[in-house]
């Protein structure tokens, strides 16, 4: 695991760190990775001697987007798909419910 | 590998000596209630089914009432029926007698009134606790056990710590000649195709991707209306909260907890198991309905991991609660036993992990209380229905 190093902004009387984050890749075929500490915006991590800033905070055990992703795309964890993209997303975005969906046990769109 | 378990007249290995009171329809539930309260340590099973019933959703009534009475973890068996029930206390006494268990029943119709039931019933179970008491524990090989493979509660710990270390526990006791359950067929949506690799036989695999599109087909029915449009997502408010965004995810993080044993059996809910090993139940994915066909099919002990957490138990087996989640750990320490979260630190891995988990197991199974066991914690008991008739 990598070595968290911590710098201190000051914005008002908050003193907000931007850290270096632990991040874990399931299988390397995933194109999502999980986080693994509480993250805030501009938290960032290395992978694969790339830096990778987060768009947004981001709750421990949630997922961050490895690459940019158009609609339809398909979102891998666990080496499988696990759903795709509802909408554009950009790398070191939060992949959630939010943003992508598998219609797997529920009636497609098509269907009805 | 031993235990200190019970051994049973029908041959079977219980890791707990229960004196059990079992209503054969709801309707006796308050007589059976106030019977087992007045003898001591004694369990009683109220549930919400046993009549106006009919066809495959009476015949798993009946089976997991069956089963669970002849279950090795109980010593004795008190039945109470209200008389005119369509799963008769008739059929459930003969079906236990059959096992060579210590069983008598009391009906309500017959004495003549509830008072006069749980009297005579109080009765009945004082010298069945005569019995009951005189088990004493003796070595049993760890083939003999079962365990059930349960999660819930889940967040995206579950499928990085927890259940793959349950998964090695799962591999440890089938490489010992012991067996280990999965069930819960919503939890699998996404994840049939590695697990039918892992079937033994073609038939196998057969009747688990049937299981699979039965329940898939059931539920793309009941959502497929736009009323229910808000209320069709498979996994909980916690389990987002959690980290986990879709139901093929869940499932790829619950396969885990089934390790990499080959799945040697596919059984219906509440189904006696017929295969040693690894094998597959097909049950809702709800805890308490799974985990109680999980003890009917003959788990004495349940492996049970939550990354939000927890505090349920079942009323006649210890439930393990295993957490991936140090920060669920710290907060619910009096509900949890083992912290998998340490393997999202670094302190141990998936395989130590697993072996700790197994060593725990053959604790409990020898007498060690889990905590769900010490706190009292019995909401696991729920038998589901195959037929509903609300529309």
């Amino acid at each position: 695991m990598t070595q968290v190093k911590v710098q201190s902004l000051n914005i008002g009387k908050r003193v907000i760190k931007i850290k270096e984050i632990n991040i874990l890749q399931i299988s390397e075929k995933d194109n999502v990775v999980v986080i693994l500490s509480e993250a805030i915006a501009d938290d960032y991590f290395y992978f694969k001697d790339e830096k990778y800033n987060l768009k947004e905070a981001i709750p421990f055990g949630h997922k961050v987007a490895l690459a940019d992703f158009a609609v339809d795309d398909k979102i891998i964890k666990y080496g499988e798909i696990i759903g795709i993209a509802k909408e554009n997303i950009s790398r070191g975005s939060w992949i959630h419910n939010h943003n992508i969906i598998s219609d797997r046990g529920r009636m497609k769109a098509g269907d009805k | 590998m031993k235990f200190m378990g019970y051994r049973r007249s029908d041959g079977s290995a219980g890791v707990r000596n229960y004196l059990a009171v079992i209503p054969s329809v709801f309707c006796a539930n308050k007589v059976a209630e106030q019977i087992a309260l007045s003898i001591k340590d004694a369990v009683c099973l109220t549930h919400s089914v046993g009549c106006s019933q009919v066809g495959e959703d009476l015949e798993q009534t009946a089976r997991t009432l069956k089963n669970l009475a002849t279950h090795p973890n109980i010593g004795g068996v008190l039945i109470v029926g209200l008389g005119c029930e369509r799963f008769t206390p008739a059929e459930f006494y003969q079906a236990v007698k059959a096992t060579g268990k210590e069983v008598a029943s009391v009906v309500i119709q017959e004495e003549g009134d509830s008072l006069k039931a749980v009297a005579a019933g109080i009765e009945k179970l004082y010298k069945l606790e005569g019995v009951v008491s005189n088990y004493r524990r003796e070595e049993i090989d760890i083939s003999e056990l079962i365990i059930g493979l349960e999660c819930g509660g889940t967040d995206a710990s579950s499928g990085i710590a927890a259940n793959p270390a349950i998964g090695r526990t799962s591999d440890l006791l089938v490489e010992a000649g012991g067996s280990s359950i999965f069930s819960e067929t919503t939890e699998l949506l996404g994840a049939e195709h590695i697990l039918v690799r892992r079937c033994s036989t073609e038939e196998i695999s057969e009747k688990l991707l049937f299981s699979i599109k039965r329940t898939e087909g059931e539920l793309a029915r009941s959502t497929a209306s736009d009323k229910y449009q808000h209320r069709s997502a498979l996994i909980s408010t916690g389990n987002f909260a959690g980290g986990v965004s879709t139901v093929v995810e869940k499932a790829l993080g619950n396969i885990h907890k089934t390790g990499t044993a080959p799945i040697n059996g596919v059984i219906k809910f509440a189904e006696k198991l017929k295969a040693k090993g690894l094998n597959f139940m097909d049950t809702p994915g709800q805890d308490g309905e799974s985990t109680t066909g999980l003890v009917a099919g003959g788990a004495q002990i349940v492996l049970f991991t939550t990354g939000r957490g927890t505090p349920t138990g079942f009323p006649i087996a210890p439930v393990i609660k295993i957490t991936g989640n140090n920060e669920t750990y710290q907060k619910m320490q009096f509900n949890l036993d083992i912290n998998a979260g340490k393997i999202i630190s670094g302190i141990e891995n998936i395989n130590t992990m697993g072996e700790i988990i197994f060593d725990f197991v053959q604790q409990v199974a020898s007498g060690r209380e889990s905590k769900a066991e010490i706190l009292g914690h019995d909401e696991l008991f729920n038998i589901p229905r195959v037929l509903n008739y609300c529309s």
